[in-house]
């Protein structure tokens, strides 16, 4: 009968299925792949685990798509306005369309060191080899690392969402993933703390070659020193405008309490990166301040240099900076406000120097170029300078000017709309056209930075008690940009009287020396003078064919400013998920 | 099959085992065997032509879940009833010549999570981030590495179908009606979850069995033919279908406002923002909600759905219908009289639009860089013509320095339109003495046109294109003129 063939072949068929060799059949998971668990049994792998961790330490190179610090800014006008940075210029951007957001990012970095750090533990290749101080080490700079991706959110974003130690199961309910924003001050406090227990663990110089771009101490004081020179600036420090920002628990997010004392804190936390005496400002060994200031980034790991990332994209930032002559794409356009914030050799501001003027030409040269400091000329490309580098073999004259060799030109979007070209941390040594690539470190925080922090912090705390100490670090950076100094040396200019005109020194010591460095975007926020400084941006009318078309301030881009901007807004994503999240003011 | 009096009755039971490898697998996970086993079964039977089941099953296994997670069962029933086999329908089936009434459920499986994501189950490593250098003079580069798919504890997706069927035939067999109604309830569908803040830090979502899906529809068609006298047959023939996805769960994080939500709303809901016109002047921009960006009159002026004061996504909501139609129709007819015969058939959907959106859509993208300039271009926004009716609203360059481009209703266009799809013209010779001296025995001239006419109120492409910049591979209009000779 039929009916019994089935029935026999079907148990048949069932014995077969249940049978283990059959269940196997299905169970073919590759035994060489490489699984988590094994990553961490090896060094190699292991090493490549902590590489990405670091690889969410942004580099600073790129300021047109991938960083707007210097382009949303008054010192840089990057020309094009397909690139990101023109979006934040003229507001448009909120937080479902948000050019340079990097909340999810810099959060898988933090991740990803978290989980690093509770895994590295006990790989036995790493403590066959080097042993348990390694691990601790690794350990320490997995740690820095989140620190910094910590810091990279704080501030620009405000106000973080602070994990701690344990990393979040991926298929948790949703409520366990409900996490309100910590405070700016304990963010502050958080990453602080982080970075002094790291500070302990690692080493102060790189052991090999091979090491150098790791985090050391000194990177880590470093990095806790910028931090609190920001937390105890006005925009945090006493500041009424953000009484109405809370979490939805009323808890205040922004104190408008003032306290004295985080400008000890922080002076205290700069001078001990400075009595390290590991770190001393660059010279260059002819002695020309020109050269010494152009060398802080281009001399690959001089003294000065705390902490940088060795690949990053400056060779791009050379050939989207230089001239149309030298190969390059000419559109990182220095603005007319950052070249009137340089003073003038004699050390004084345009506005107070009697070497300064607007009219007329000396060999050539319009005479607002003349007899400007040592870093303007370091910084700063403009008409008629004799300029050499990229293609440009043997030095000859730019030409700015509507249809010159440099300037707007027909058929092109790659010209200059202010007339100059940023030339500070351009190397001569990148040619597009022979495709020679100057690669070198990216230099994240130098020891000048630290000066200048130290500075302005005792100058905030007590000007009075701490003159000369102000005066001397100051004054140290001036002797290196090859300029007079306060009170002392050759063509000493006078001390400045109050606390008050000290500030004004120390702010515009710090424009200029960190200027196309991605410090200006935060400092103008911290110090609360956005508002007046995001203006329409100026430079010469490059639209001018002669001299004396071209010559003329004129107004380039729009700076949009909207009190929402002090902070990024967090990503609308983030804020449908995050639901104990409150979004920032204005926004 | 087996037969014993009015019983007809069959069975068939399966074992299949698949093992496939790709010869020209382009990475490691896939050049692994893909496998899967399983036993099927069917069991069919009839009683006296009238009453008619079906039973199916499926027990089956695939590689790509946990082991205890690897088999689904997927069994389906089906019943059927010829009414006018009934004795007594006897006097009724003059009229109505054949009545059956039909209905079905089962359920099927679904095992491919994605197509670069086999072994569920199992956590997979990358090259997380990116990779990082270090070294003084030499670089000493290191390439990344991080998990880049976590393990998830999936199972088979289902599928639980439900269909209830109609077959009529009447007027001498001359109009058949067949109607079905279906119904679709698709649970566990493979879904990375997307409610999870981007705080936690995951490179990415993980996948779960997290979508449920309804969908319901109707399907119907009805043909009619029948000759008149000698030389006349007139045939004709109309079908339509119907239908409709619904979300019922999609893993997403809750939606703030009502207008936002996803869940209960159709599968590919188009969202957006609500365009109210052109802003007219100044003023007009002044006392409306703050947009982003260099906003001038004959910009787009939005809909502030949550009276925030601010255009942003949570003044989002449903626009339009979307790029796949609900509704499909076609019809059409055949007459031929002796030798000569013409027909047509057209073919329409309905509840459906294009969206206008993309880089050769946009003037001045990127600053110039990319972008294309329509003809339509021309019928826009100027100071001149501040006409609200037009296409394109004031131009910028480039084009994203305010909300114009945005998702919003302004670019939604009504997509519906019919289509003389096929037009067909012939005439077939009487057989005449002289075919026999070229050894033919027919011949025939025709003329047979494709895709001959559209009626859309959509101009700018060919609507059927869909969505986008119209910048596809149209449809071609054909016309075919022949002569057809067939020989003995």
């Amino acid at each position: 009968m039929q009916f019994r063939n089935i029935s026999t072949y079907t148990a048949v068929v069932f014995l077969i299925l249940l049978s283990s060799g059959c269940k196997k059949f299905l169970d073919q998971v590759p035994d060489d792949r490489v699984t988590i668990e094994e990553v961490f049994q090896k060094k190699q792998a292991s090493e490549e685990y902590l590489a990405n961790v670091y690889s969410h330490i942004r580099e600073q190179g790129n300021q047109w798509t991938v960083n707007p610090f210097s382009g949303n800014t008054d010192e840089l006008d990057v020309t094009w306005a397909k690139y990101s940075t023109y979006q934040l210029n003229i507001g448009s951007w909120n937080p479902t369309s948000l050019p340079f957001d990097i909340w999810g990012e810099q959060y898988k970095g933090i991740r990803s060191a978290t989980y690093f750090i509770n895994h590295i533990d006990g790989n036995e290749e790493i403590l066959r080899l080097n042993g348990q101080q390694r691990i601790d080490q690794y350990k320490a700079e997995a740690r820095f690392v989140r620190a910094y991706c910590y810091f990279a959110l704080l501030r620009q974003y405000g106000p973080i969402v602070i994990l701690g130690n344990e990393e979040l199961a991926p298929d948790a309910p949703t409520a366990d993933f409900q996490i309100p924003r910590s405070s700016y001050d304990e963010s502050v406090e958080y990453i602080a703390g982080q970075l002094d227990s790291v500070a302990a663990v690692l080493p102060t110089s790189p052991a090999e070659d091979r090491d150098y771009g790791r985090a050391t101490k000194g990177a880590a004081l470093a990095l806790k020193a910028r931090i609190l020179l920001y937390a105890a600036s006005p925009a945090f420090n006493g500041n009424a405008d953000y009484a109405n920002f809370k979490n939805q628990d009323g808890k205040s997010l922004i104190s408008g309490a003032y306290d004295t004392e985080k400008w000890k804190r922080a002076a205290d936390a700069n001078k001990a990166v400075i009595d390290l005496n590991l770190y001393a400002l660059y010279k260059h060994a002819s002695g020309d301040p020109v050269e010494s200031y152009r060398g802080i980034l281009l001399d690959a790991y001089n003294g000065e240099n705390i902490f940088s990332r060795r690949n990053n994209n400056l060779t791009d930032w050379d050939v989207h900076s230089m001239p149309r002559a030298a190969g390059g794409w000419c559109g990182m356009g220095a603005t007319q406000e950052m070249v009137d914030a340089y003073f003038m050799k004699d050390g004084l501001p345009i506005t107070e120097s009697s070497l300064y003027s607007e009219n007329g030409f000396t060999d050539d040269i319009y005479n607002m170029y003349v007899n400007r400091e040592p870093r303007f000329y370091a910084s700063v490309n403009y008409h008629n300078r004799m300029i050499q580098g990229g293609n440009i073999i043997t030095a000859r004259r730019l030409n700015f000017f509507n249809g010159g060799t440099d300037g707007r030109y027909e058929g092109t979007e790659d010209y200059s709309k202010t007339g100059y070209l940023v030339w500070k941390n351009v190397s001569p040594n990148t040619n597009r056209i022979t495709g020679q690539w100057y690669n070198r470190p990216n230099v994240l925080i130098r020891l000048g930075e630290i000066y200048l922090n130290y500075a302005e912090a005792l100058n905030e705390y007590d000007y009075n008690s701490n003159q000369t100490e102000i005066l001397k670090y100051i004054n140290l950076i001036r002797e290196r940009a090859g300029i007079p100094q306060y009170g002392t040396g050759p063509d000493a200019l006078p001390i400045p009287a109050t606390q008050s005109e000290m500030r004004d020194k120390i702010r515009q010591e710090r424009r200029i020396e960190l200027a196309f460095e991605s410090h200006r975007w935060f400092d103008m926020r911290r110090w609360k003078i956005a508002r007046d400084v995001m203006k329409p941006v100026h430079g010469m009318n490059c639209n001018g064919k002669d001299a004396s078309a071209f010559f003329v301030r004129t107004e380039v881009t729009p700076r949009q400013w909207r009190d929402a901007y002090m902070f990024y807004p967090l990503p609308q994503y983030e804020i449908d998920r995050g639901r104990l999240l409150v979004q920032n003011p204005g926004w | 099959m087996n037969s014993f009096g009015k019983h007809d009755i069959s069975g068939m039971i399966l074992y299949n085992q698949t093992d496939f490898v790709d010869a020209r697998a382009g990475d490691f996970i896939s050049s692994i065997p893909f496998r899967n086993q399983g036993i099927a079964g069917r069991v069919t039977y009839g009683f006296d032509t009238r009453y008619l089941l079906e039973a199916n099953f499926g027990f089956n296994g695939a590689e790509n879940f946990a082991p205890d997670k690897r088999y689904g069962f997927f069994p389906s029933f089906g019943l059927g009833w010829v009414v006018s086999n009934e004795k007594f329908f006897a006097d009724i089936s003059k009229v109505i010549t054949f009545l059956k009434v039909r209905g079905s459920y089962g359920k099927v499986g679904n095992n491919k999570i994605s197509d670069s994501y086999r072994f569920g189950y199992i956590a997979q490593v990358g090259g997380g981030n990116n990779g990082y250098a270090f070294g003084r003079n030499n670089e000493v580069w290191y390439n990344g590495r991080d998990i880049s798919e976590y393990a998830v504890d999936v199972s088979w997706e289902e599928a639980a179908k439900t269909n209830i069927g109609l077959e009529l035939k009447t007027l001498n067999n001359d109009l058949s009606i067949v109607v079905d109604y279906f119904q679709e309830d698709r649970t566990g569908i493979f879904l990375r979850r997307s409610n999870v803040p981007l705080y936690v830090g995951l490179r990415s979502n993980p996948y779960g069995n997290l979508g449920v899906i309804h969908n319901r529809g109707v399907d119907g068609t009805v043909e009619y033919s029948t000759s008149l006298g000698k030389n006349w047959v007139i045939s004709a023939r109309t079908n339509f279908t119907w239908n409709r996805a619904v979300i019922i769960d999609d893993a997403n994080a809750a939606w703030p406002y009502p207008w936002q939500q996803r869940i209960g709303r159709k599968l590919n809901q188009r969202f957006g923002l609500i365009a109210l016109g052109l802003f007219e002047d100044e003023k007009d921009i002044e006392n409306s909600p703050y947009q982003t960006g260099i906003v001038k009159p004959g910009d787009i002026k939005f809909k502030d759905l949550n009276g925030d004061g601010k255009i942003d996504s949570y003044d989002e909501a449903p626009i339009g219908y979307g790029a796949v139609p609900e509704l499909v129709y076609g019809a059409g007819f055949n007459i031929s009289w002796k030798g000569f015969a013409f027909g047509a058939f057209f073919k329409g959907v309905g509840n459906v639009d294009v969206r206008l959106n993309g880089e050769g859509f946009q003037p001045f993208q990127l600053a110039g860089d990319r972008g294309n300039l329509l003809q339509e271009v021309t019928n826009r926004w100027t100071p001149d013509n501040p006409s609200q009716n037009v296409i394109y609203p004031r131009l910028t360059y480039p084009s994203n320095e305010n909300m114009n481009y945005n998702n919003s209703s302004w670019w939604i266009k009504n997509g519906s339109f019919i289509r003389l799809q096929t037009l067909e013209a012939s005439y077939s010779l009487p057989k005449a003495k002289w075919f026999d001296k070229g050894g033919l025995s027919g011949l025939r001239i025709y003329f047979i046109g494709y895709n001959v006419a559209t009626f859309s109120k959509f101009k700018m492409w060919d609507v059927e294109l869909g969505d986008g910049k119209g910048a596809q591979y149209p449809l071609l209009k054909s016309f075919n003129l022949g002569v057809e000779l067939r020989f003995k």
